[in-house]
């Protein structure tokens, strides 16, 4: 039998008496580092966006306080106790709707891939055997002077609650609904990839509801946020399948159309005196190159990022500007989901 | 049926059920959804859940 490493990594745990609920000071005691220093990351981290509050949620979710042998999210997958306390249910709301916010955000894969590497520290911990297990309570003490110590009433634990069918029942129903969307698209019927999630997460959801007054099934909870999720990602990603990656240079000569889903799309007016031109970048760049003297009216949207028009830089995500004359034949329909926006004159 | 309610689960359902809805909305064309409606939708149906759970438990305590 080889003897315990001492040198192995210690496992993350949260202690107590911490400003705020430890997630730091576990990540500074398995690295070896100040905690302080994590504190100052994720202060950093929630001036991109907020994504700093997302993760120290995801901390407080996955890991465990000191003596306690697994985290919340632990404890709900694998039980045997899957109670919650109310601070604990206001965490899984929170991360629920601050998680919701993100998915359809370009940082959505930074986030899970934060996400997967904690749960990856987690697994190694759970598998490494020379962590200690959690100390024992210690027996009381009691004064010599004290009254005699009287045994508490012998107690035994209530059976455990028949287990609901509703959670196997609403899982059988929600897999049955996917592989019927899933079904349907492959057989050539155009529909996004998102859709058998959506059908899923739906049964899910009224399972969940119907659950809340005629029997819980924990299993639902995790499996509405995990379908959550996906259908965030999957409705992120359709657009890249869509429209496609890369750059592209488009030189119209009338009206005409055009989608990228992720990258750079530079659009020269050169060769179009009149019509709509409509434009679409999902997440990237969407730069327009206007003949000098040609008289244009712009709608431009852009929802999370910069509308530079002609070198001046707009707030807010919708402008309506016109550059020439207010009767201008050429009318450009600009959109992006994130990035920038940028009509210069040649 | 109970009195009450499983509040997480019922909470997690009407979340689910709200984005599900949105999207099969958005996917439809009836209405554009973004990161704004969802979030404001979701905060009206917790808000409705908080309502109806108030209303079980006035039911409850009136009924005695």
């Amino acid at each position: 039998m080889t003897a315990p490493d001492a040198t192995a990594a210690p496992r993350l745990q949260r202690p107590y008496g911490t400003p705020f609920r430890g997630v730091c000071s576990a990540l500074a005691r398995a690295t070896g580092t100040d905690p302080v220093l994590w504190r100052v990351l994720f202060a950093v981290l929630v001036v991109f966006d907020g994504l700093g509050i997302l993760l120290y949620l995801l901390g407080m979710l996955l890991i465990p306080y000191e003596g306690q042998p697994h985290s919340l999210a632990e404890r709900l997958l694998h039980g045997p106790d899957r109670r919650m306390s109310r601070p604990e249910m206001w965490l899984l709301i929170a991360l629920a709707i601050v998680g919701i916010g993100y998915v359809s955000h370009p940082r959505s894969a930074v986030v899970i891939a934060v996400a997967g590497v904690v749960g990856y520290l987690m697994w190694r911990g759970r598998q490494d055997p020379t962590f200690p297990a959690p100390a024992p309570p210690a027996p009381p003490v009691f004064p010599e002077v004290a009254e005699p110590y009287v045994p508490p009433v012998s107690w035994t634990p209530s059976p455990p609650r028949p287990r609901s069918p509703l959670g196997g029942i609403t899982f059988a129903v929600a897999a049955m609904v996917a592989g019927v969307l899933a079904l349907v698209g492959v057989s050539g019927v155009d529909m996004p990839v998102a859709v058998p999630i959506a059908g899923a997460l739906a049964v899910v959801g009224i399972g969940l509801v119907a659950g809340s007054f005629f029997g819980r099934s924990w299993g639902l909870f995790l499996l509405a946020g995990l379908l959550t999720l996906s259908l965030g990602v999957a409705t992120g990603v359709q657009p890249l399948i869509d429209d496609g990656v890369g750059k592209r240079d488009w030189s119209p000569t009338g009206t005409a159309s055009y989608r990228l889903g992720a990258g750079k799309g530079v659009l020269d007016l050169t060769n179009a005196e009149s019509g709509d031109i409509t434009a679409h970048v999902g997440f990237g760049q969407l730069l327009v190159e206007v003949p000098t003297g040609r008289s244009v009216d712009i709608d431009a949207r852009n929802d999370y990022g910069d509308l530079d028009l002609f070198g001046k830089s707009y707030g807010g995500r919708h402008q309506h500007r016109t550059l020439g004359s207010s009767d201008a034949t050429l009318h450009l329909h600009l959109s992006v989901r994130a990035g920038e926006i940028k009509v210069v004159q040649q | 049926m109970n009195r009450s309610f499983d509040k997480p689960a019922m909470l997690m359902g009407v979340v689910a059920l709200v984005v599900s809805v949105l999207y099969f909305l958005d996917l439809s064309g009836v209405v554009q959804v973004d990161e704004v409606v969802t979030l404001v939708t979701l905060w009206i149906a917790l808000a409705a859940v908080g309502l109806l759970r108030a209303g079980l438990r006035l039911k409850e305590r009136l009924s005695g």
